[in-house]
């Protein structure tokens, strides 16, 4: 058939097709169908999770039409993301522009299978601008809080649990726009209530005597006011990967019951990145310093609850949530960063941590060593998803977090 | 060999087997000629129901689980294994007429490779050149995609669908659309009537309705700033756009590639396995057109009398091609990597990210606002990626790489040019980059592929000749060269091999077998590993007919 020997005929009208209807090969058919039938059940997963996409997608990614923010009321569902058994559902509402056109107040409450009962109240005032407001107001409410003790070298059998109740209420003004560069004063109260707890054995009191935890059924309240600065010089805030943030924050809390305790509390943290070669990948290295000092060294004890501790940003690597408090608490990290797909990168982790009561008392050969791998998602410039797992002298363990920064 | 693998060999195979024999001969009667250079598909039938994949459940599936369960798919790799044995067990197109060619259908009309189409005709795409008649009415808010926009009725009563630019780069997502539509119309399919525009705010009004909100959607005029603030403005305070009028017929929904549309009797070859589809592919990698999820074709119903009608296949949304994305430049890596590719990823972590990333070489930072990032220095034809896996470029072998290699080769410089002027860009920097660039991975699309596949083909019988084209040659990428062909011919039953060398593209036929009734030629390019050309001619009377021609 030679080229341009035949005219743009259409297919509507009356003629052949150019071959029988499309079917797979009978042999292909006869050798696929075992697999078939043996990854059923995966198919069926895969279904499901297309059909979860088809729900959530539109509602969740589709684009909008950006319109401002409408001011008024608004209330939708709320989840509070924790462990299995600790993520907890609520309500949440908020108003757009209350009481002032660039204000924001929020109000959530959830509530857990383990009884755990959290409510938060904040309100914003002038986010982003060089000065703002910001008032909070939070109730936590935990059966099952873990103890493992005071110190370094506490054991993981000794693993123990308490009720632990707390309420927060505190403003701050913040001055400068970015959170990346900024400094908060403020202040606040706070009232903490340890005590005897449900949803976990075995409870605190049946494996620590009273007198090694102090505070272990005793409530205090306290006045502080404080100071935080974050100061960051970086190439992005969401995947640096060249420059330095520090960040800081100090308290001082007058107890106001006759037994409660006058204290100093402090965080300090540094952080750099160093791209290794491109900015694709990056040595990220963080140290944390934090701590908690009576007033006056002839004090009473301090409550174990107000002690430093291994949870949330500060928990160690390769152990559980909680593991080790003192009164200092000091972590050391290092991490090599390398991009993997857009806005993920993979880890490989190095740490040492550990728990002291003073300052002088910190060892490297006493340090608690872990080291690991994982995946990090940056969302946004002070949030990030998380997804570790470590290796230490207590295993290995996973961890998923959500909303930190590093 | 243990009974309990026996029993559970039985257990798996049997009902399957048994299926197979049950199974009905042929689904629907039918006329079927290979021979045929249009495959009637567009017979009358009832409108189907309006259908079309999901957005979100499509870019899962086809993102993230079909590439994982091919890579667990054991069938695949046994077959692969079989491959290294010489078995074929690649599954060609289907819809593949005697001469290796994809018929005219509702999918596709063969166009530039078989027929230059003129300049002059090329310029106007699917319909003559017009644009949509100010002032314009804003109908409905846009919904879907990324870009911003909306939809319009026009001064002359047609209703359009405006999507601006992304602020900053006036023309790079209209430009890119036009240069596409043009080059994809001209190649063979069917698009949408596109043209880029220029517009003020006063040349819009907002429908009443809308203004009020009376039937249910309300678009305000701060609504339509928060639209336009998005668009990208010309010198002259124009908004820089792409229009494209509503489709002719009813909109039945995109198609997908997975599945034939539900209650279309036309619609009888799995999409996977349709040449032009497939095919696809090379053009695709052509213009960098790296989103052709199933959401970017659409089906309509053409109605032609007494409610019935036929199904008409679009191939639209062009416009992240070249270096342009809806929302602006696209990334680096789009063309390169798929969004979540699976080897890629694996490769990084495994070099804790040290493999160097073709994108990364490449200077595709063009500095042209209206092109963004586009090159042809690192481009490989066959490393093309799309943004989700497609289906029918998964199953392309090298005869449906060739078919599209020789529907790119078959654009003269003039003819990409005068796609490239068609969008009339306002920086001369960005038609000449294009036009080059275009020039430049053609070239390498026509060199790869036609040395994977002899590019011999047009055969014909003139003068008791086989005459055909050596498209290396006809577009001047090699010199006149011969061919081996070894001949089988048929007489009476009997068989008869023959060997020749010719250094030409003709052969005499009364030579190779003047008793003949029947006769195979595969004929190779002299000196060289390509797949060679299968050609078969039958003798009517005195005369010899080619009735089946296959590459590679």
């Amino acid at each position: 058939m030679a080229p341009g020997s035949f005219a743009e005929s259409a297919p509507t009208t009356a003629g052949p097709r150019v071959a029988s209807p499309d079917r797979e090969r009978p042999w292909e058919t006869a050798l696929r169908a075992p697999f078939r039938v043996a990854t059923f059940p995966l198919r069926l997963f895969g279904n499901g999770l297309e059909w979860g996409f088809d729900f959530v997608g539109p509602r969740l990614f589709d684009p909008k039409v950006h319109r401002p923010s409408p001011s008024g009321l608004k209330v939708a569902p709320h989840i509070a993301l924790g462990s299995l058994t600790d993520t907890g559902i609520g309500p949440a509402i908020s108003w757009q522009g209350f009481p002032t056109a660039d204000s924001k107040l929020d109000l959530s409450g959830s509530w857990t299978l383990h009884d755990r009962r959290r409510v938060r109240l904040t309100e914003r005032i002038g986010t982003g601008r060089p000065v703002g407001l910001l008032m909070r107001a939070d109730y936590d409410y935990k059966p099952n809080r873990r103890f493992y003790g005071i110190g370094n070298e506490t054991l993981q059998s000794d693993a123990s649990y308490f009720l632990f109740e707390r309420t927060n209420a505190d403003v701050a003004v913040h001055l400068g726009g970015s959170p990346m560069r900024q400094l908060r004063i403020g202040g606040g109260y706070s009232h903490m209530s340890p005590r005897r707890g449900y949803h976990g054995t075995p409870q605190l009191e049946d494996v620590f005597a009273p007198a090694s935890v102090p505070y272990s059924h005793q409530a205090t309240s306290a006045v502080w006011y404080g100071v935080s600065a974050d100061l960051a010089a970086v190439d992005e805030g969401r995947d640096p990967s060249r420059g330095a943030h520090a960040r800081g924050e100090l308290r001082r809390a007058a107890g106001l019951g006759s037994g409660d305790p006058d204290y100093d509390q402090w965080e300090l943290e540094g952080r750099a990145y160093i791209p290794v070669f491109a900015k694709r990948r990056v040595i990220a290295l963080r140290l944390v310093h934090s701590g908690v000092e009576p007033r006056s060294r002839g004090s009473a004890p301090l409550p174990f609850y107000v002690l430093a501790q291994s949870q949330g940003s500060t928990r160690f690597a390769g152990f559980t949530s909680e593991r080790f408090r003192d009164r200092q608490l000091i972590l050391a990290r290092m991490e090599y960063r390398w991009a993997i797909l857009y806005r993920m990168s993979a880890l490989a982790l190095y740490e040492r941590s550990q728990v002291a009561p003073r300052a002088s008392a910190f060892r490297l050969r006493d340090s608690h060593e872990a080291y690991g791998g994982g995946l990090r998602l940056g969302l946004t410039d002070a949030s990030a998803i998380r997804l570790e797992l470590a290796h230490s002298t207590e295993g290995l363990h996973a961890m998923v977090s959500l909303g930190g920064d590093f | 060999m243990p009974r309990a693998f026996l029993h559970w060999l039985w257990c798996l195979l049997g009902p399957s087997c048994a299926l197979l024999l049950l199974a009905p001969a042929t689904a629907r009667g039918a006329w079927v000629a290979d021979s045929t250079w249009v495959d009637h598909d567009a017979q009358a039938i009832q409108r189907p129901k309006d259908w079309q994949p999901s957005y979100w459940g499509q870019q899962i599936r086809q993102g993230l689980i079909d590439p994982v369960s091919h890579i667990f798919d054991i069938p695949d790799k046994l077959l692969w294994l079989a491959r290294g044995f010489g078995a074929h067990t690649q599954r060609e197109a289907v819809n593949v007429n005697a001469f290796d060619e994809a018929p005219n259908s509702s999918w596709f009309t063969n166009r530039n490779h078989t027929r230059t189409v003129p300049v002059a005709m090329l310029r106007q795409g699917p319909d003559s050149v017009f644009l949509p008649a100010k002032p314009w009415t804003l109908k409905h808010a846009k919904k879907g995609g990324w870009s911003a926009g909306f939809q319009i009725k026009d001064a002359n009563g047609k209703k359009w669908i405006v999507k601006l630019d992304t602020r900053g780069h006036a023309q790079l997502s209209s430009g890119a659309d036009m240069v596409s539509r043009t080059l994809l119309h001209a190649a063979g399919y069917n698009v949408p009537h596109n043209e880029p525009v220029r517009f003020q705010r006063g040349d819009i009004t907002i429908d009443p309705e809308l203004l009020t909100g009376e039937k249910g959607e309300h678009f305000t005029p701060a609504d339509l700033e928060s639209v336009l603030v998005r668009g990208a403005v010309h010198h002259d305070g124009s908004y820089s756009a792409s229009a494209s009028m509503f489709i002719e017929g009813h909109v039945l929904g995109s198609p997908s590639m997975s599945r034939l549309r539900p209650g279309d009797s036309n619609d009888w070859y799995s999409h996977a396995n349709r040449r032009e589809l497939r095919g696809l592919f090379v053009l695709c990698s052509w213009i960098n057109d790296w989103d052709t999820k199933d959401h970017q074709f659409l089906d309509t119903f053409v109605e032609t009398r007494d409610s019935l009608g036929h199904v008409k296949h679009y191939f639209l949304d062009v416009g992240s091609s070249f270096g342009a994305a809806a929302d602006g430049p696209k990334h680096i890596w789009a063309g390169y990597e798929n969004m979540v590719d699976y080897a890629w990823i694996g490769r990084r972590f495994v070099t804790l990210g040290f493999v160097q990333e073709p994108w990364r070489r490449a200077h595709q930072a063009t500095g042209i606002p209206s092109i963004g990032n586009y090159e042809s220095e690192v481009y490989r034809p066959e490393d093309f990626r799309q943004m989700v896996p497609h289906p029918a470029f998964r199953e392309m072998t090298d005869r449906d790489g060739y078919w599209g290699a020789k529907i790119v080769a078959s654009f003269s410089d003039a003819q990409i040019a005068a796609a490239v002027e068609a969008a009339h860009y306002d920086d001369p920097r960005a038609t000449e980059y294009l036009v080059r660039n275009l020039i430049v991975r053609r070239d390498k699309i026509a060199r790869h592929w036609f040395s994977r596949v002899a590019p011999l083909d047009f055969f014909s019988v003139q003068d008791r000749a086989l005459q055909f084209h050596d498209l290396a040659v006809d577009i001047g990428l090699e010199s006149s060269r011969s061919y081996h062909v070894e001949v089988v011919s048929v007489d009476g039953g009997r068989a008869k091999g023959k060997q020749l060398e010719v250094d030409r593209a003709e052969l005499p036929l009364e030579e190779l077998g003047s008793k003949a009734s029947r006769m195979g030629l595969r004929i190779r390019v002299a000196g060289s590993s390509v797949k060679p050309t299968h050609v078969e001619l039958t003798r009517k009377g005195a005369a010899w007919t080619v009735t089946r021609v296959r590459h590679g």
